[in-house]
């Protein structure tokens, strides 16, 4: 089987973000890293391969130069190859473009008889959020969607992928070929080992870019704003203490917690 | 920081802090308190790798780069200093073998750590600590094999340990001359280990009694000749003081990052503590002594490396850090003040861990003595 996860470096999300004098958000001293939910779609799937015993994953993530260092670090927690996109196309894009790009990339490595019997990708980027780009790479491709996955495995002539639901999740069944978007699994992704990634460092990064991209923009930032911190949580003050436990119990209802 | 280790290894490094930070810091906080072998870290960690990092290639391991090394133990003791104990106890047991074992052994030694066991190195005994070459353990050949019989104490890893290097006596009234060292596998019969010591700091480490009673061991499990074991134990020594000046010195720079934060936060007088120079300066002391520190150590590496003799450069590293870490750490209290004091804030446990390193691996007056021995001369 073979598997290709898309990835994203983002900058480090548990880092305040600011903004710069013209209100973009200033990203220079926040350190990168791979996007956390593509980091669970990778440990899923090297799960899967691990569980079957064979099986090729290669990682691909749209970037510059930077974004080596995102693969380098996917290739020493389960990738066996990488692969990256990056020309002048790939700059300033949004969810819409981002999927035409990885669209257009992947088609022609099936072109090439390449063949992905699942390609993942995190639920969402922890940076932009929009939770749009595997659903459209699906739908370009003609393949099956499940989005929200929180475990898969190998079944039959397909997966099954277990998916996050409101109130729980549900099982379902889809065939090869297939997208997955994953979500926070039960477990967190393993630790490179030091021999990992000293490996790593070594191992080609192949250049999937094609000569043009087609892409076409939609919704594009044109302002941002930093909300002010929240305050911890919500101050219940009542006569007595029967009274706010009533009215906690209230707010949680009506918040639907409870 | 003094480390210059090789660009390409800021991957090792991060990945090592990053370890540390989520499942070794905060973790230990816990088994601090109850005394109790954190089994699952160390399983984590040896997932990881750590205990390979000295290992050479040649025998599977990482033949990490020395100052790399370094650094990594550096990040290891920052987060918990007996997390970073057991590794740098079982780097002595494996360098006593590669310093002077046969290839056979150093095979040998490295398949037990590759397994992810630790290693143990018992020199001390009860009336020998400082005076190591006072042992009374003894090692008696019998045709093929050797029988050891002695109690060795305060062994680092004893009750963990899938191997030991011991020292005994295999001539008498010759002195230290008369020491030799053995590999000693764990679950050879007539081995064993005592209870498990009750200590002041660095309790997420393992120290007990190593017993050897009519242990016989194969006569190829000598290290290097008869008579050579007290060298043997020195130059191993020398190897882990450097380890322990990083140690100390992830003490001393986890005293500066707990003594920021928190002087940052805390308010008297109308302002944070930051802002009274008098504490600023206890912060810039402490970072002079953890860079020193780590330049020392730092250049030991850098001896190593030429081949040069580095014996008093150790003893000087490993005193200066261990002094500089006990130093810092009860600073950082001062710093808290009464909070600093209590067992919920991080810094009190800091001192209790900083102590040890005065004591063991030769105790600061005995490095002393080693520097002493190497200024004045005959
Ligand atoms: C937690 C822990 C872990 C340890 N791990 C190991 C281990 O893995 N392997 C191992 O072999 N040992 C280990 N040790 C033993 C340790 O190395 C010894 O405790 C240390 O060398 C001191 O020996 P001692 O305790 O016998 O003290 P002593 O030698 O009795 O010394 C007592 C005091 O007298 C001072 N002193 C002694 N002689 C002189 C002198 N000539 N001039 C001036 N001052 C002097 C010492 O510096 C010390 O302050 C460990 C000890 C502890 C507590």
């Amino acid at each position: 089987m073979n598997y290709l996860v898309c990835v994203k470096q983002v900058p480090d999300d548990s880092v305040l973000v600011t903004l710069d004098a013209d209100g973009s958000p200033d990203l220079q001293s926040i350190d990168l890293t791979v996007n956390a939910f593509d980091t669970y779609a990778l440990e899923m799937i090297t799960r899967v391969r691990e569980k079957q015993g064979e099986g090729e994953i290669t990682v691909l993530t749209v970037g510059g130069e930077t974004a080596v260092s995102a693969l380098r670090s996917c290739l020493s927690v389960g990738a066996d190859k990488a692969a990256r996109v990056w020309n002048a196309a790939c700059e300033h894009t949004n969810a819409k473009a981002m999927s035409e790009i990885l669209y257009q990339t992947i088609s022609k490595q099936l072109e090439d008889g390449r063949k992905f019997d699942a390609i993942l990708c995190g639920l969402e980027s922890t940076d932009t959020m929009s939770g749009q780009v595997g659903a459209r790479l699906a739908e370009k491709l003609g393949y099956a969607l499940v989005t929200g996955a929180v475990s898969m495995e190998a079944f039959e002539d397909g997966f099954k992928v277990e998916q996050e639901t409101e109130n729980g999740s549900r099982v379902l069944k889809v065939e090869r070929p297939c997208v997955i978007t994953v979500s926070k699994p039960n477990y967190d992704p393993r630790y490179p080992t030091l021999k990992s990634k000293m490996a790593a460092r070594k191992m080609p990064i192949e250049d999937w870019t094609l000569d043009s991209y087609q892409v076409t923009e939609n919704a594009a930032a044109r302002s941002f704003e930093v909300l002010p911190q929240k305050e911890g949580g919500q101050k219940i003050m009542e006569e007595d203490v029967a009274c706010s436990v009533q009215k906690a119990i209230a707010i949680m209802v009506e918040d639907k917690v409870l | 920081m003094a480390y210059l280790f090789p660009e390409e290894d800021r991957d090792l490094y991060e990945s090592v802090k990053e370890f540390c930070e989520k499942e070794v810091k905060e973790q230990c906080k816990e088994f601090d308190k109850t005394g109790e072998w954190p089994s699952k870290i160390y399983d984590m960690a040896m997932d990881m790798g750590l205990h390979m990092m000295e290992v050479p290639e040649a025998y599977g391991g990482l033949e990490l780069n020395r100052t790399t090394n370094l650094a990594l133990v550096e990040l290891m003791a920052a987060a918990d200093a007996g997390f970073a104990t057991s590794f740098n106890a079982s780097s002595l047991a494996l360098n006593a073998i590669l310093i002077s074992g046969s290839e056979e052994l150093k095979h040998r030694a490295c398949k037990i750590l590759e397994e992810k066991k630790f290693g143990a190195f018992a020199l001390t005994e009860s009336d020998a600590g400082s005076d190591a070459g006072a042992g009374k353990t003894v090692a008696v050949r019998d045709g093929d094999s050797y029988v050891l019989n002695g109690r060795k104490c305060f062994i680092t890893n004893g009750g963990v340990a899938g191997f030991y290097v011991v020292t005994a006596m295999t001539k008498k009234g010759v002195g230290v001359s008369g020491m030799s060292a053995f590999f000693v596998e764990a679950g050879t019969p007539g081995l064993s280990t005592g209870a498990e010591e009750n200590k002041l700091g660095i309790r997420t480490s393992n120290t007990c009694d190593v017993v050897l009673d009519n242990c016989r061991i194969p006569a190829e499990n000598l290290i290097g000749k008869e008579g050579e074991g007290f060298k043997i134990a020195m130059k191993t020594l020398d190897h882990g003081r450097v380890l322990c000046a990083c140690a100390a010195a992830g003490i001393i720079q986890r005293s500066i990052d707990e003594s920021v934060a928190y002087a940052k936060e805390r308010i008297a007088f109308g302002k944070p503590l930051i802002k009274n120079q008098a504490l600023s300066f206890k912060i810039a002391d402490m970072a002079i002594k953890a860079e020193t520190s780590r330049q020392m150590a730092a250049h030991c590496a850098a001896l190593m490396d030429r081949g040069m003799p580095y014996s008093k450069e150790a003893a000087m590293a490993k005193a200066f850090a261990a002094d500089g870490a006990m130093f810092a750490a009860s600073e950082a209290i001062q710093i808290f003040g009464g909070y600093g004091y209590i067992h919920e804030y991080p810094v009190e446990k800091l001192l209790r861990d900083a102590k040890i390193f005065q004591i063991y691996e030769g105790t600061c007056e005995i490095c002393r003595m080693v520097v002493a021995g190497a200024v004045i001369g005959r």
